[in-house]
């Protein structure tokens, strides 16, 4: 158990960013968000998952939508609460214990802990991914099994629905368009756990990591040490290469954003193919990096983690990849996340 | 024959050049330029340059018909927080969002000076069009009275997603004045444009608080003017390359903060007849690089940001180095060499051993190697041989190479053109093909002053299902509106599309910029 302060949340900005594999949008407006309200209301506290009781009700919690929304709609501030409000009503449910991230990478890392602050409750340091995905049964809790259902979903005037779907694919579906209709962004509850669940389905310690993470790069950027060794020392991953950003090609397919950028390097030229995340880096046809894996671009002197919608003409980055949590690395984690799922042919790097 | 005057007010010189331009050609030619220091009050400053600029030339004062000015005196207000209107803040956002307020990490002292009130009403619209929450006038009207009984001296609005649709934000700015008989200035935010709540706040926060010291800056102004016996139009440059009129100017002031590197990029590429060209700006404390795309400086997407305010004004995309004419040189005993951060700037004349002092300077190298000469220097007191005196200009070189190569992405073939007062001191033998450096490089700031054509931005977020029509009408709009605002219709053309697609929302949504420009 530790406290989360208004000093560690840029660190966990960083952090959270570099975990998104440029996917989960930039989290700037999420760490104003939190910082207001750790301002008001104080630190939030961060428990493991050894410190869970078996029968606590754990939720993990996201913002599902376009991040371009949230920078323009800004976030009420009581979503979350009215989602663990139509929680406790449901029949069979009890109290909330412990909120989650549902996603660790980009700006959702932070959705629980402006909610715990002013609720007071502690938030469980894992998420169900260890990393940003784009779609809901992209889960560590679907693997494992864990009902998505009943899952809650309510915008910041305060509608709300709550949904039973057969399945986690079924729910991606109808959260969707629940989510246009609530304009493009809405706060969710969803994979509801008991606490011993939580210790066996979660992706454990991923709230640390991104602290540590983001640590890493701000003493790096402060002592002028490369960044990315700095990384290493705390995550298992490698450097691909350091370049120029030559030219960017992006366009709107079924919804994602998607597209590739070209990194001019001192050994030719790497494509990195994104759909939201960076899913796959080629040179020469050869892949480099590929999902589950995750692929970070590092703004050189910043040490910023450049998330795809950032992706600009002429940006000077480190390509970085860092190991994905093992459970994708399984064969039925690659059939739910793996390269065929975003069409790639995964070949021998 | 057509004459104006092109102006440039920086914090430590004010520049002048003044231009003739034969009917139907678009690039002027320079007949004199004239540098003096800035005053505290700019008139005086303007004054005097202007003065010498005419005896210089045979050029009569009624033959000047236009008078051009980029200046950056909306920043310094904003760094010295000095002569600016409190501000009435009316969110129109009807989720009533409890988590950001206005201003948050905003400098408390700025806070304190301009905030008047903060208060938000229903309305604001969703993506999709709808409204949030429909607009209560009567609400509204409490709030204008709540902020005027707060002490506003002007006011501020901001829908979510008004660049959109700006409709409730002219309805709210409609009250103000019905109430005040038009004596409380407004700025709506949809006429700052830009998607990102708050940094599009801050932007309509700020230009309101700017109206009060911008009235004054630029009536003196225009009073310097009037005194020298000109009776010309005057225009104000604005970030993107572009002027605005004076009437324009007091209404926006914030579009006018970050002129300077613009003018200088697009001088010094219109000094070489270039239209695309990686621009370096070489100053007395440092060095700007730029690039110029079909005659304009390419825009910074990402945030800008003044005295620790995020913004989202439209700058020009700028990668600097601290490194200039005063930039002191020290060699270390591992044979490495420093140049900058510290630099004498308008102190060189009495620092720099050439002129007689202690600092070895950029400038003292130069003299050193014969590639500039100035009159009343002794170069022979520095005391480098000619291989140190090489290796400087071997590492401002490599300074100034790295920035080329950053902001030139794949476009390695652009020529590379050196302007600014430290343009001259880097000697040719280390300059590649690709390097030059225009007759008056020292002046294409004031020179990228005359060039400004007139420009209309439309920045905005639509849906791209029938994207060839939306743009269609999009550019349409850009253009009506520069010709709104004195473009001749002729010349008027689309000079930049930017489309940023965006993901999880329907119907294709993008933000998408376009500027059209045209000549006064």
């Amino acid at each position: 158990m530790y406290q989360i302060h208004l000093d560690d949340l840029e660190d966990l900005a960083i952090g959270a960013s570099i975990l998104g594999s440029g996917g989960g949008g930039d989290p700037t407006y999420d760490l104003l968000q939190t910082q207001v309200m750790i301002e008001r209301h104080g630190p939030v506290t961060i428990i493991s998952a050894e410190e869970l009781q078996p029968e606590d009700l754990v939720v993990p919690v996201a913002i599902m939508g376009a991040p371009l929304i949230s920078i323009e709609k800004i976030v009420g501030g009581n979503e979350i609460q009215q989602l663990i409000h139509l929680i406790e009503q449901q029949k069979g449910f009890r109290k909330v214990t412990a909120l989650m991230p549902g996603e660790i990478g980009g700006g959702n890392a932070f959705t629980p802990l402006s909610a715990a602050a002013k609720l007071g409750l502690p938030v469980l340091d894992a998420d169900t991914i260890g990393r940003a995905f784009p779609q809901l049964q992209m889960s560590s809790c679907n693997l494992y099994g864990i009902n998505p259902s009943p899952a809650f979903v309510c915008d910041s005037l305060g509608n709300s629905v709550t949904v039973h779907a057969n399945d986690a694919n079924s729910l991606e579906q109808l959260l969707r368009h629940i989510v246009v209709a609530m304009g493009s962004s809405a706060s969710i509850a969803l994979y509801l756990m008991t606490g011993k669940q939580a210790q066996s389905c979660t992706v454990h310690g991923t709230i640390t990591q991104a602290l540590q993470l983001g640590r890493q790069v701000r003493r790096a950027v402060e002592t002028h040490q490369d960044v990315a060794n700095a990384i290493f020392e705390v995550t298992t991953g490698k450097k691909i290469a350091t370049g120029t950003l030559i030219d960017i090609d992006q366009n709107i397919q079924n919804g994602f954003l998607s597209g590739s950028a070209s990194l001019q390097t001192e050994d030719g030229i790497i494509t990195i193919l994104y759909q939201n995340e960076y899913l796959m880096a080629t040179q020469q046809g050869k892949t480099v990096a590929m999902t589950p894996d995750i692929i970070t671009l590092l703004e050189q002197g910043t040490g910023r983690p450049i998330t795809s919608e950032r992706l600009r003409y002429g940006m000077r980055v480190d390509l970085i990849t860092l190991e994905a949590p093992p459970l994708w690395k399984t064969p039925e984690g690659l059939s739910l996340v793996g390269p065929q799922i975003f069409g790639y042919q995964r070949s021998t790097p | 024959m057509k004459y104006s005057i092109g102006i440039d007010i920086g914090g430590t010189n004010t520049d002048a050049v003044l231009v003739s331009r034969k009917a139907g050609q678009s690039t002027p030619t320079i007949i004199s330029a004239h540098k003096t220091a800035t005053t505290q009050q700019i008139g005086q400053g303007i004054e005097n340059v202007v003065s010498q600029l005419l005896e210089q030339s045979s050029v009569n004062r009624d033959e000047i018909g236009d008078v051009y000015v980029g200046t950056t005196h909306a920043t310094n207000a904003i760094l010295q927080n000095q002569g600016l209107y409190r501000v009435g803040v009316i969110r129109l956002a009807g989720h009533r969002p409890q988590t950001i307020p206005p201003c948050y990490k905003w400098p408390q002292l700025l806070i304190k000076s301009i905030i008047a009130k903060t208060m938000t009403i229903s309305g604001g619209f969703e993506c999709h069009g709808a409204p949030i929450t429909p607009l209560d006038k009567n609400e509204a009207r409490n709030a204008i009275e709540e902020l005027l009984a707060a002490g506003a001296e002007s006011i501020a609005l901001i829908g979510v997603f008004s660049p959109m649709n700006g409709e409730q934000e002219s309805a709210v700015a409609d009250l103000v004045y019905e109430m005040t008989q038009g004596q409380i200035p407004v700025t709506m935010s949809h006429k700052i444009g830009g998607i990102g709540f708050i940094e599009r706040e801050n932007s309509t926060i700020l230009n309101s608080a700017l109206k009060k010291v911008m009235s004054y800056g630029f009536q003196e102004l225009q009073q310097a003017i009037l005194r020298c016996g000109i009776a010309a139009s005057l225009h104000i440059s604005q970030n993107n390359g572009s002027v605005i009129e004076l009437k324009q100017a007091l209404e926006m002031p914030i579009l006018t903060m970050s002129a300077g590197p613009t003018n200088s990029f697009m001088g010094g590429a219109r000094l070489c007849g270039f239209s695309d060209a990686v621009i370096v700006d070489i100053g007395g404390t440092s060095t700007d690089v730029g690039v110029v795309h079909n005659g304009f400086a390419r825009r910074c997407m990402n945030q800008s940001n003044i005295g620790g305010i995020t913004l989202n004004a439209s700058m020009p995309d700028v990668l600097s180095v601290a490194l200039g004419g005063g930039s002191h040189i020290q060699f270390n005993s591992d044979e490495s060499i420093r140049i900058g951060p510290h630099s004498s700037a308008r102190k060189i004349f009495q620092d720099a051993i050439s002129f007689g002092g202690q600092q070895l300077t950029l400038t003292d190298i130069a003299l050193k190697l014969g590639s500039v000469s100035i009159p009343n220097t002794n170069p022979h007191k520095v005391e480098l041989s000619q291989i140190e005196c090489e290796s400087v200009f071997q590492n401002v070189m490599q300074q100034i190479n790295r920035l080329v190569t950053l902001i030139q992405g794949k476009y390695v073939d652009l020529p590379i053109v050196l302007v600014g007062g430290g343009a001259s001191l880097i000697p040719k033998k280390h300059l590649s093909q690709r390097f030059y450096i225009p007759h008056h490089a020292g002046m294409a700031n004031a020179y990228g002053a005359t060039l400004a054509e007139i420009s209309g931005t439309v920045d905005t977020l639509v849906s791209l299902t029938d994207r060839d029509k939306t743009l269609d009408e999009l550019k349409q709009q850009a253009i009506e509106q520069a010709i709104r605002s004195g473009a001749s219709k002729e010349t008027t053309r689309i000079v930049e599309v930017d489309i940023m697609p965006y993901h999880y929302v329907p119907n294709h949504m993008a933000r998408v910029l376009v500027v059209a420009s045209g000549q006064p």
